[in-house]
């Protein structure tokens, strides 16, 4: 699964760099939005995954179907790191943030300078 | 040490009080900055020899340590003492029309400074003093800023002495890493090994520069005369007494260390000769007294630079002395030359000419000090000449050395003349202002110079035992055998020289149109490093042009091109480090794959090229929520249900941002780019690959420590009363950190309102 996982935050990552690298603001946005979900993923991966009960205590049997081994042992049932969705919780939610921020940036931009295209919306030269 | 501290705090603090003062106090300003002065230079003279730490950033061996010897008890006394007759001076001097809460407010900074220079024991805080200096003779030579002189002046300075002062942070690195300490007694201690290292060649090369530069030294002397553009008072007291000798300070800090250094004698005293001579050589040809001025302290400065040059015992006394008596000889002229300049409203000496009558205070006061430059006996300039011509001749450059020397003091005697005869004697000429003597108060403080100055002449030996004794043996770190600083040494060597100057000076002065006229024709009138200056920086700024060409190379305002270097450069150090280290990626530990995990999967990786190849708004909604609604199942089924749920309500959200938004943008038009695509690709390919790499690193190194995570684990139910473990940690162990969240998700939203708010208000108001 980590492999799997693995080359998809690659696809995520790449894909979200290449629309960054665009001149059309909607496409750079949706750049930063694939680069989110990317990261967020990574971190979640980077706890190792399936590697026991979700992080909830006192779980009923449905979930021993679902368990793994090598996460974090406590009184001899095996949990998924919490430390990571803990993090990428917060980041869900700041990303939400940011996303709706810069797309009103970019509503804003278009209504004040009618145009969406990077290149066009370059400062002056550095005196 | 409380006087220590003192003396360098008590200027700086009440610096940032005199344009506060100024309000109420307007004209009586300066007699405030005066008892400052005279506090400072009463802490002064308390202060005892001492050395002190107190601790700063130890860990980089950056201390704020105080070390006052006898050298810097010298400087000390002068900055201060020089200090407080100057502030007496400009009182009468600047009148009330000017912005004194601003002048005082950078003379005291000055002052403060330059105390700090001399009194500082680690090299570190030397060079944040020395460069608060700088900045504060900035902000004087630039005092009166609409003048276009003074602009000029002040950029000239400030870009040449920081230039020197950044090479000499960089000498001071380098000494305080081979000497493994940035304090002065401890480099001191190690001088035997610093100097066996190959790197404090560099290091030495470094400092002079800084010291060179600070001290106007041949060829960066070329600041010190524009630096005239500063009101006088500034001029007597950092331009000639104090700030320029900061170089010679730093260069009798380092003497006991490098003067055996085969370098040193090479080139210290060669610097300083050329600069002696070009300085007097260049002096009797300008025409404005300050401008003379100017130079002849150049001329002087470099005279003491070949002194400590010499690196004999005797020459360093000689070098010590005659900088105590260039300082009070040279501060009485320019206040002299203020005066005449402020009574009769020129500087210009063909238009000045019989002012003895009109000012007879005056013109007997610059007699004393240009008598005393000349190296007139009975007065103090006489005995450190003296020094000064027996040290070249007993030292390695022999008679070459007593032939460059003599000719150059025959310049000097020259020039002497003019500060000193020529605009005092003769028919009274036609001046702007109809010339009468200087108020009382502004005659005080070069009296008391004068005072000091014949003192000394007759007197020798008060100064030696108070100052310059104690100066020399702190310069010397060695006990030597001087000869004792006398009124008579009998007939020398040195006396014949000195009268060869007087004489030859007397009888070119007969003839000066033509000496005049003899001497500017061999001077460069087109290839002078003035206008090497000038093409660099000020009429044809060669260097801003370049720095803007190169900066808009790089800094085109466009964010695919500096999101391409960042990227880029990340991607390659990443690579180029696992490459250059072998870094492995470890034997994965692989949980299985299911049959759902890799059908999400598959259409994740379907919405994002999707997402990349949308052209319409729609379609980019419906393919970004291709990721972002199966990204929230797999968040499911690698057991974060927490994540799922969230995921799945933001996703949700920013469809609904997205249907508002949208109508009002524009459809997706791909624009053609600017620059290669290959360039993209290849950057988006590297931070793909570089995600992929990094994660599985990380799969075979655990990031969180297991310990985190098991006490979280335990202690959830108990100390937290929840069973989500996830949501435990956000809402209670570390419910701060959500807090933080929770206020970038307030200050975002506060942003989007007001974006959309502001665009309302200006539709009301009509749109400008």
């Amino acid at each position: 699964m980590e492999l799997l996982a693995a080359l998809l935050i690659g696809l995520l990552l790449g894909v979200g760099t290449y629309l960054l690298l665009e001149r059309n603001m909607i496409r750079i946005v949706l750049g930063t939005m694939l680069i989110t979900y990317g990261t967020n993923l990574m971190l979640l991966t980077s706890g190792r995954l399936k590697t026991g009960r979700a992080p909830l205590l006192g779980g009923s049997d449905i979930q021993t179907a679902a368990e793994g081994g090598g996460g974090i042992v406590v009184d001899g049932i095996s949990y998924v790191d919490p430390v990571p969705q803990a993090l990428i919780l917060t980041a869900i939610v700041i990303g939400l943030a940011t996303t709706a921020f810069s797309f009103v940036l970019a509503y804003r931009t278009v209504q004040e300078y009618g145009t969406d295209d990077l290149l066009e919306l370059r400062g002056v030269e550095h005196e | 040490m409380e006087q220590a501290l003192g003396a360098v705090a008590l200027p700086l603090v009440a610096a940032f009080l005199m344009p506060v003062l100024y309000r109420w106090l307007r004209w009586r300003l300066g007699l405030a900055a005066l008892a400052v002065a005279a506090a400072t230079f009463i802490l002064v003279i308390l202060t005892p020899n001492m050395s002190l730490v107190i601790p700063w950033v130890s860990q980089l061996g950056i201390d704020l340590s105080i070390h006052v010897d006898g050298w810097s008890r010298l400087f000390a006394l002068l900055i201060a003492g020089i200090g407080t007759l100057v502030v007496l001076y400009s009182i009468p001097y600047l009148g009330s029309r000017e912005d004194l809460g601003k002048f005082y407010a950078y003379l005291l900074i000055f002052m403060g400074a330059m105390l700090g220079v001399v009194y500082a024991g680690n090299v570190m805080l030397l060079y944040v003093f020395w460069e608060l200096t700088s900045i504060s003779s900035f902000l004087l030579i630039g005092f009166w800023n609409t003048r276009d002189d003074a602009q000029y002046g002040a950029l000239k300075a400030i870009l040449i002495t920081f230039g020197g002062g950044l090479a000499m942070l960089g000498g001071l690195a380098i000494l305080g890493t081979v000497g493994g300490t940035f304090e002065l007694s401890g480099l001191l201690a190690n001088r035997t090994e610093l100097l066996a290292q190959p790197l404090t060649t560099v290091a030495l090369v470094l400092l002079l520069i800084g010291a060179f530069t600070k001290s106007a030294q041949f060829p960066f002397h070329i600041w010190l005369p524009d630096a005239m553009a500063a009101p006088t008072p500034v001029s007597a007291y950092l331009h000639s007494a104090t700030m320029v000798k900061a170089g010679l300070f730093l260069i009798g800090r380092l003497w006991p260390i490098f003067h055996v250094h085969p370098l040193w004698v090479p080139v210290v005293a060669t610097v300083g000769m050329v600069t002696m001579v070009v300085g007097s050589f260049l002096a009797i040809q300008k025409t404005d007294l300050k401008a003379v001025l100017a130079l002849s302290t150049v001329s002087q400065l470099g005279l003491i630079m070949w002194l400590f040059g010499l690196a004999t015992p005797e020459a360093a006394q000689a070098g010590t002395f005659h900088l105590l008596n260039h300082s009070t000889f040279k501060a009485l002229l320019f206040m002299v030359v203020g005066i005449v300049d402020h009574q009769t409203g020129t500087r210009e000496i063909p238009l000045l000419s019989g002012l003895r009558r009109a000012m007879p205070v005056s013109a007997a006061l610059a007699m004393v000090g240009a008598a005393s430059m000349a190296g007139v006996p009975l007065l103090n300039g006489f005995l450190s000449k003296e020094m000064f011509l027996t040290a070249v001749n007993n030292s390695s450059m022999g008679l070459a050395g007593a032939v460059v020397a003599t000719g150059a003091s025959l310049f000097t005697t020259l020039y002497c003349l003019m500060l000193g005869h020529k605009i005092w004697f003769g028919e009274p000429g036609e001046t702007p202002d109809e010339p009468k003597e200087g108020s009382r108060t502004i005659l005080v403080p070069p009296l008391i110079l004068a005072v000091i100055i014949v003192a000394v002449g007759v007197f020798p030996a008060l100064a030696e035992s108070a100052v310059v004794g104690p100066a020399v043996a702190a310069v010397l770190q060695a006990p030597a055998e001087l000869p004792h600083i006398a009124l008579w040494h009998g007939f020398t060597p040195a006396l014949l020289m000195t009268a060869l100057a007087l004489g030859g000076g007397l009888l070119a002065y007969t003839a000066l149109p033509g000496v005049l006229a003899a001497c500017r024709r061999v001077t460069p009138q087109r290839y002078h490093l003035n206008a090497l200056y000038d093409f660099l920086w000020w009429k044809n700024q060669a260097v801003e042009k370049a720095a803007k060409w190169i900066t808009n190379r790089q800094m085109t305002g466009y964010l695919r091109d500096y999101l391409v270097y960042t990227l880029g450069a990340t991607a390659l150090l990443f690579f180029g480090t696992m490459l250059v280290k072998g870094v492995r990626i470890p034997a994965l530990n692989l949980s299985p794959v299911g049959p759902w995990e890799f059908l999400l999967a598959a259409i994740i990786a379907v919405g994002a090229v999707f997402t990349a190849r949308a052209r319409t708004r729609l379609a980019a909604i419906a393919s970004i929520s291709l990721v972002g609604m199966p990204l929230s199942v797999l968040f499911g089924l690698l057991r974060a249900p927490d994540l799922a749920l969230t995921q799945v309500v933001v996703e949700s959200v920013t469809v609904v941002l997205f249907l508002l938004v949208f109508p009002h943008l524009r459809q997706i038009t791909l624009y053609p780019r600017r620059r290669s695509t290959n360039v993209n690709v290849l950057v988006a390919l590297a931070v793909g690959a570089l995600g992929t790499v990094v994660t599985l690193l990380a799969n075979g190194a655990r990031l969180f420590p297991p310990q985190v995570a098991e006490w979280f684990l335990r202690n959830s139910m108990e100390l937290g009363g929840g069973n989500n473990v996830v949501n435990v940690i956000l809402v209670d162990f570390r419910g701060f950190d959500t807090m933080g969240e929770i206020t970038v998700l307030t200050v975002a939203g506060l942003a989007v309102y007001m974006l959309i708010r502001l665009r309302k208000q200006q539709a009301g108001g009509g749109k400008s």
